[in-house]
């Protein structure tokens, strides 16, 4: 149980915190996510690989928690003052705005399904045979969302004035 | 290189995180307003993924341990059987139900109360209810109080009559109100049949001595035109019959409401 955490915990954690923004809120789903995979790794096929199927769970535990935040009026009154907040630092600071940290604030902004496969494809590097597997989606469903993903993400940076930063 | 080179060649980039031509790609997107863009974003999303994928690091093993060997906590006190001891008081966030009792799985569910359990308590339900009614009848049903000997109208505690108490001279003069009110009633409907019907008056004679009643000229049918009369004078003649008709029914059924009303 020790080894199997140590191995996997910085992969579960920065899918959650990918998707989730919220460190605290990672922390917890990471831990649930972890909990439940040592209950269910009976069902689990040693024939298969190990990381889709932990991310299948992690996935699934996510979107809970994003329905739960989606209930909690006061989660997302903060989530959206710490996301204006950021909004107005970055329109009178932008020469100092991390890209990355825009691109979460981009990311934060997509739908469920594309943030997920976005996170999943950019940052655990998964195929899309993978990833529709994780997402009980064919390929071309993946495929497509990733397309959507990076176009509203790149209309969102442009209209932040990030692409203006990037070229020149 | 074209823009459909150029889109197939982006395309491929982006499924195989890497573009393998990038000097040509570059060139053509300088040269072509319309790729222009799209060239941008692909710069602008690829430096913002190499810093935005950088690794994280977090130790999670003892706080996985510690909830994986704590038992599963009660509703009231659960929701901080996995957080850490240093963590302060807790959020009221999403991730704030850390214990094994949130949210489980399908399979992990308590199990629900059998479709036949449901069925059985409304079953029970509607029986429970129809047997009070039942004897919410029996025990208010009218007559109950009333022995066998007693030949006097249901006398109850709680017995209203429907009509107040008359006296005799009342009791008349409701009894004449009712004709009076039968016979307009009767001479109303008596016209309105007349205007409707006025072709059967020709029966009339034979209903009144059916009735007995008297026989009256009006009532006496007129002559039948004879053979050798012209048609036009024949049919002047039949309309001409009708008002004598039409009065002689309205007499009739006059005569039948008076002997009705007596």
């Amino acid at each position: 149980m020790r080894a199997f955490t140590t191995k996997y915990q910085n992969l579960v954690f920065s899918l959650c915190l990918k998707m989730l923004r919220h460190r605290e809120d990672a922390e917890d789903v990471a831990q649930e996510s972890f909990l439940r995979v040592f209950r269910a790794l009976d069902h689990w096929d040693p024939s298969r690989p190990m990381k889709p199927w932990l991310l299948t769970i992690v996935a699934n535990r996510c979107r809970t928690a994003l329905e739960k935040r989606s209930k909690l009026p006061s989660q997302n009154d903060l989530a959206i003052d710490l996301e204006s907040e950021r909004r107005e630092h970055s329109k009178h600071e932008q020469q100092e705005v991390d890209i990355a940290e825009e691109l979460d604030l981009a990311l934060g902004e997509l739908r469920e399904e594309y943030r997920m496969c976005f996170v999943l494809f950019y940052q655990q590097e998964l195929s899309y045979e993978e990833i529709g597997e994780i997402l009980d989606r064919p390929q071309g469903t993946v495929k497509t969302w990733l397309h959507r993903a990076r176009g509203q993400i790149a209309e969102c940076l442009r209209e932040r004035g990030v692409i203006c930063e990037a070229s020149s | 290189m074209n823009c459909k080179q150029f889109q197939s060649e982006l395309e491929r980039a982006i499924d195989d995180r890497q573009l393998s031509d990038r000097s040509a790609v570059s060139s053509h997107a300088d040269s072509c307003e319309s790729c222009r863009s799209a060239w941008q974003d692909f710069l602008l999303l690829e430096s913002a993924l190499a810093s935005w994928t950088e690794p994280v690091e977090i130790d999670l093993v003892e706080r996985v341990i510690a909830a994986a060997i704590k038992p599963v906590p009660s509703p009231p006190s659960g929701g901080e059987g996995g957080r850490r001891p240093d963590e302060g008081a807790p959020r009221t966030s999403v991730g704030k139900p850390v214990s094994v009792s949130t949210s489980p799985s399908p399979a992990l569910r308590a199990p629900s109360p059998p479709r036949g359990e449901g069925a059985r308590q409304t079953w029970l339900t509607i029986a429970t209810v129809a047997v009070v009614v039942l004897g919410a009848a029996f025990a208010f049903r009218p007559g109950l109080n009333q022995t066998a000997d007693d030949d006097s109208p249901l006398q109850t505690p709680g017995h209203i009559p429907l009509e107040p108490e008359l006296n005799e001279v009342d009791q008349y003069a409701g009894v004449d109100e009712l004709l009076a009110s039968t016979r307009s009633a009767w001479d109303g409907i008596a016209s309105k049949a007349v205007n409707q019907a006025s072709d059967l008056s020709v029966f009339m004679p034979d209903l009144k001595a059916d009735l007995g009643l008297p026989e009256s000229d009006s009532t006496t049918i007129p002559d039948e035109p004879s053979p050798e009369v012209s048609p036009e004078k024949e049919s002047r003649e039949k309309e001409s019959l009708i008002p004598g008709r039409i009065n002689r029914a309205f007499d009739f059924l006059l005569d039948v409401s008076e002997v009705t009303t007596t």
